[in-house]
């Protein structure tokens, strides 16, 4: 594969690649419209193919044209992540799984929004089926945004300063639910779609803690 | 919550390194900008200035009960954080009860409704998945109006139901609709009480005078008789309060109740009354103080009409009569009935499912016996005794908006409210008929329900009333949290909590002397969530009926205008305005054909009801060692089933399962021990649950909590804790119900005898 040996060669490449999956698993893990099943399926092919994950990839992709198809992602979702009969199994929300209380908008969700702000980010409610700053795809359209910043840093310093940056959010973050909340999605899904992107994620992490470190060394 | 941190499984084989060199050799060939897009998170030049820890305080009025206490939140980054009582305010005296306290959490639970639900399994059931698909609102507004509308064309405005309370937006939406059949709760709750009271003194057919038909003064009181009350048992506080002050004043409590309650606990005598036999003693009462002279007699021949009938009527209840009856000695009700007639001032006091309220067959009869001992001993619209409410004179709705309703093509209900003529006014009713009207499909079929903040297990013998939702062909619930009403619905459309949303005011009529008018805020709604008039309005116009849709804000600011006030005026009177601000003057006429306070009913005498108060017992007695008597109580904590205090983590740990209490000596006798399951069964259902033994009950009764027994799994902290005291409750088919000759159409919550045994 001489792609990925050239790849090798470039840590821009890996952050693109980084940058890249931080923005797919947050489009994905945001409520589905039409543009969410519009992805880049040669690339993620790719990336499946190498999670042993070929057929199922092909199955998505065919089914991707099939009417009711979009719904029936939508009703996963609902269920999965916003509300279900007998009761919602994944509230994506990082104070669920790490404040005592177990409710939104616990400690950890300031956290996460002066995390923000001192990057110089706002936390819009424009997505009305996602208004908590501590939801999965927010944490992740936080990293991307980092890792972003990384590339397109000028000066070794900046660069070294957003590398640390994404460091600290995903150890003192992501780290601490997103993993095992991927794992749980993957079991408790009825979707192929929600499957391979858990998987996905979860793959993804644990190459993040060899790629930056699990933030403590 | 049950995830794990991930676990290096190794089942992934590649390198990670490669993996994400992968991504970015593929990535590379796209320009990357497509690939990020910012849903979230915007540069924002001010975004590095805002220090977290930023706290605020909000001024609010409770949502959770009608007392209405003012409320200061703090809200630190936007999250309220804690509530207290404002300092100042005359109905809460600047506290908040536990309820009030705990308002806050429920805002941030993970199980909240965050947006309108589509169901897209057409099978609807107890454990069957809705398969629910999150909409968007105009989505869900397009579907409710077009179902509605079909529905309507099809069958007739009338098989839509509206199960909601009778406030203005609802009674709007309802009459816009169509349909005779605007069903709510208070059949249930204290509709025998507010019958007898208003036709005694303030009954208006027309019900164009909204709101509450008396507030109390007790603070003023000297001697407080209470039949089942148990004001302090309810942290109401508006009320709890003035009690206690009472109280501290010195004056003489005394309560009747088959139990020793909080109030009774308090109460200077405690008479452990046999159930429904309340009735016996207040009529031998009556009976002591017009033959005694006892009544204040120039105030009954100022403000009453019939004394001389109800002397007549009265003689044959003497005392000796009432103790073979209710087992008090004639001498204990004499002394009492003397006590109270000449203790200035001197009030029985009620409250919702006291024994006046709808728990026995003749509640009615006891309420009515309750305002006339008022009225005899001068209490009514006097201070300490019972007001009239003064309220703002502020326009109502018909007079500000005329819109030309469809007129129902029929006057016949589905609960058969339409036969009971004194009580069909108030469209307060009827829980308890409502699923045999749509069961037996008469007089009409029903096929779609609109109900609003209601709950399947508020309704006696609730699994009826799922019975009957199965057979309807649309369900379409407003709520706040996935509730059993929730799971069996088609679209549920999430609303705010009351710490969400504002500016604005609220008008408080249950505060003592004067009702005023307070000043409200809230937070930005957590979730994407819509207010009910908004909702209703959108709904109207989706099915056709854009000529129903309402200004609300016109309507909010037409109030006060015709009071000369602002908004910023109430915002800068922190403790409220005053509605009426003259001096109390006690009120001589009242809103009866006589224009008096009618202790013979003239509006009872034309609707063939007995105008007089007359003894009837309750409809069932135990008759073996197994059998008793079924009481509920409602605890300080949860109001009704309530969802934002049911799924309370905190307060749940106060009682984590409701149990049946019972006496020691009748526990014996059964074999049971403190914390033996038992069961209890009536001829409507049974329940499990734990014996608690308890010397303070009479031994003949049972009795168990209000607010257990959820199925519903999205109220995670509620789900499966104890048991629905209303399993084992009656519901009534109409004409059943109407051989009773109850003219309040009360549903005699608890007239039920249960067998109780050890449960295997």
């Amino acid at each position: 594969m001489t792609v990925a040996s050239e790849a090798f060669r470039s840590v821009d490449m890996e952050t693109k690649g980084r940058i890249f999956s931080y923005n797919l698993l947050s489009k994905v893990f945001t409520y589905p419209e039409a543009e969410t099943l519009e992805l880049n399926w040669d690339v993620i092919g790719v990336l499946l193919k190498e999670l042993g994950l070929s057929s199922i990839g092909r199955d998505i992709v065919s089914q991707n044209n099939k009417e009711g198809y979009l719904e029936e992602v939508q009703c996963e979702y609902t269920r999965l992540f916003r509300s279900a009969f007998p009761k919602v199994p994944l509230p994506p929300y990082e104070s669920v799984y790490t404040d005592e209380e177990g409710l939104l908008w616990g400690k950890s969700t300031l956290e996460v929004l002066k995390c923000y702000r001192e990057a110089g980010l706002e936390f819009l409610r424009t997505n009305d089926k996602n208004t908590i700053p501590d939801h999965i795809a927010v944490e992740l359209e936080f990293m991307a945004y980092l890792a972003s910043n990384e590339l397109e840093a000028v000066s070794e310093d900046e660069k070294r300063f957003y590398r640390e940056k994404q460091k600290s959010f995903l150890r003192d973050h992501l780290l601490k639910w997103a993993p095992g909340f991927f794992e749980q999605v993957e079991k408790e899904t009825k979707l192929d779609f929600y499957r391979i992107f858990a998987r996905f994620g979860r793959v993804f992490l644990s190459a993040e803690i060899e790629t930056l470190g699990d933030g403590r060394r | 919550m049950g995830v794990k941190q991930g676990k290096n499984k190794g089942e992934v084989v590649i390198t990670r390194r490669r993996f994400l060199k992968l991504i970015g050799a593929s990535a590379a060939a796209l320009s990357l900008s497509q690939g990020i897009k910012s849903r979230y998170l915007v540069p924002s030049a001010t975004a590095k200035a805002k220090k977290l820890g930023e706290t605020k305080t909000f001024q609010t009025v409770c949502g959770i009960c009608d007392s209405e206490c003012m409320v200061r939140a703090t809200v630190v980054d936007g999250k309220v954080v804690e509530l207290e009582g404002m300092p100042g305010d005359l109905a809460g005296d600047g506290k908040l009860c536990v309820k009030g306290l705990s308002g806050y959490r429920s805002l941030y639970d993970p199980n909240r409704i965050k947006g309108p639900l589509m169901r897209t399994n057409p099978e609807r059931g107890i454990g069957v998945d809705p398969k629910w698909k999150e909409v968007s609102w105009e989505e869900a507004y397009q579907m409710v109006g077009k179902k509605l509308k079909e529905i309507s064309e099809k069958y007739g405005p009338e098989s839509i139901v509206c199960l909601m309370r009778p406030k203005e937006e609802q009674t709007h939406f309802v009459k816009a609709i169509g349909t005779p059949n605007h069903v709510c709760h208070v059949d249930t709750c204290y509709l025998s009480s507010e019958v007898a009271g208003s036709l005694t003194y303030k009954f208006d057919p027309e019900q164009k005078k909204k709101g509450k038909s008396w507030v109390w003064d007790y603070k003023n009181a000297k001697y407080i008789l209470g039949f089942g009350y148990d004001q302090l048992g309810k942290s109401k506080r508006v009320y709890a309060r003035q009690f206690q002050e009472a109280k501290d004043k010195g004056a003489k409590i005394v309560i009747l109740d088959p139990r020793l309650s909080i109030t009774a606990a308090k109460a200077d005598e405690w008479i452990p009354i046999k159930p429904g036999t309340d009735l016996a003693f207040a009529l031998a009462m009556i009976n002591v103080i017009i033959n005694e002279n006892l009544y204040d007699a120039q105030y009954v021949a100022e403000c009453t009409f019939g004394f001389d009938k109800l002397k007549a009527h009265i003689q044959k209840y003497t005392p000796e009569w009432a103790q073979d009856i209710c087992e008090i000695p004639a001498d204990k009700i004499k002394r009492i009935a003397k006590e109270f007639a000449t203790t200035r001032l001197a009030v029985v006091a009620l409250h919702k499912r006291d024994a006046t309220g709808p728990i026995y067959t003749n509640s009615f009869h006891l309420a009515r016996c309750a305002f006339i001992l008022n009225a005899l001993v001068g209490s009514i619209d006097q201070e300490g005794g019972h007001l009239m409410p003064r309220k703002p004179d502020m326009p109502k709705f018909d007079d500000v908006f005329k819109f030309d309703y469809p007129k129902p093509r029929t006057k016949e209900r589905v609960d058969g409210l339409d036969k009971w003529p004194l009580a069909e006014p108030f469209k307060k009713a009827s829980f308890s008929n409502l699923a045999e009207g749509i069961l037996s499909q008469k007089p009409y079929p029903t096929k779609a329900l609109v109900v609003h903040k209601y709950n399947i297990t508020s309704f006696p013998n609730p699994d009826r009333m799922i019975e009957a939702i199965k057979t309807l062909d649309f369900v379409v619930v407003f709520d706040v949290f996935p509730s059993e009403m929730a799971q069996l619905a088609d679209v549920v459309l999430p609303g705010y909590l009351y710490l969400e949303g504002g500016p604005g005011y609220a008008v408080r009529d249950y505060s003592a002397w004067y009702p005023h008018i307070v000043y409200k805020e809230g937070i930005e709604p957590v979730h994407n969530v819509k207010k009910l008039n908004e909702s209703f309005n959108e709904i109207l116009k989706a099915k056709g009926l854009s000529q129903f849709v309402v200004d609300w804000k016109a309507f909010s600011k037409a109030k006060l205008d015709s009071l000369g006030i602002t908004l910023d005026d109430i915002k800068n009177s922190p403790n409220g305005i005053w509605g009426t601000p003259e001096s109390f003057k006690p009120k001589k006429e009242f809103v009866t054909p006589s224009k008096k306070i009618e202790l013979y009913s003239n509006w009872l005498a034309q609707k063939g009801y007995d105008p007089l108060p007359i003894w009837a017992d309750k409809k069932e007695r135990p008759k073996a060692d197994n059998e008793f008597y079924y009481l509920t109580n409602h605890l300080a904590w949860y109001r009704m089933g309530n969802p934002v205090l049911i799924n309370d983590p905190l307060l749940s740990r106060l009682q984590p399962e409701n149990y049946c209490w019972i006496n020691p000596k009748s526990a014996n006798k059964l074999g049971i021990k403190d914390g033996d399951k038992v069961k209890l069964s009536s001829e409507y259902g049974s329940i499990v649950l734990k014996a608690k033994l308890y010397e303070g009950i009479r031994p003949d009764c049972v009795m168990t909590e209000h607010g257990y027994g959820h199925w519903s799994k999205g109220l995670s902290v509620a789900y499966n804790r104890g048991v629905n005291d209303g399993e084992v409750m009656p519901n009534w088919k109409a004409e059943e119900k109407l051989k009773l000759k109850d003219p309040s159409c009360s549903s005699a919550l608890v007239d039920v005898v249960v067998k109780v045994k050890k449960a295997e």
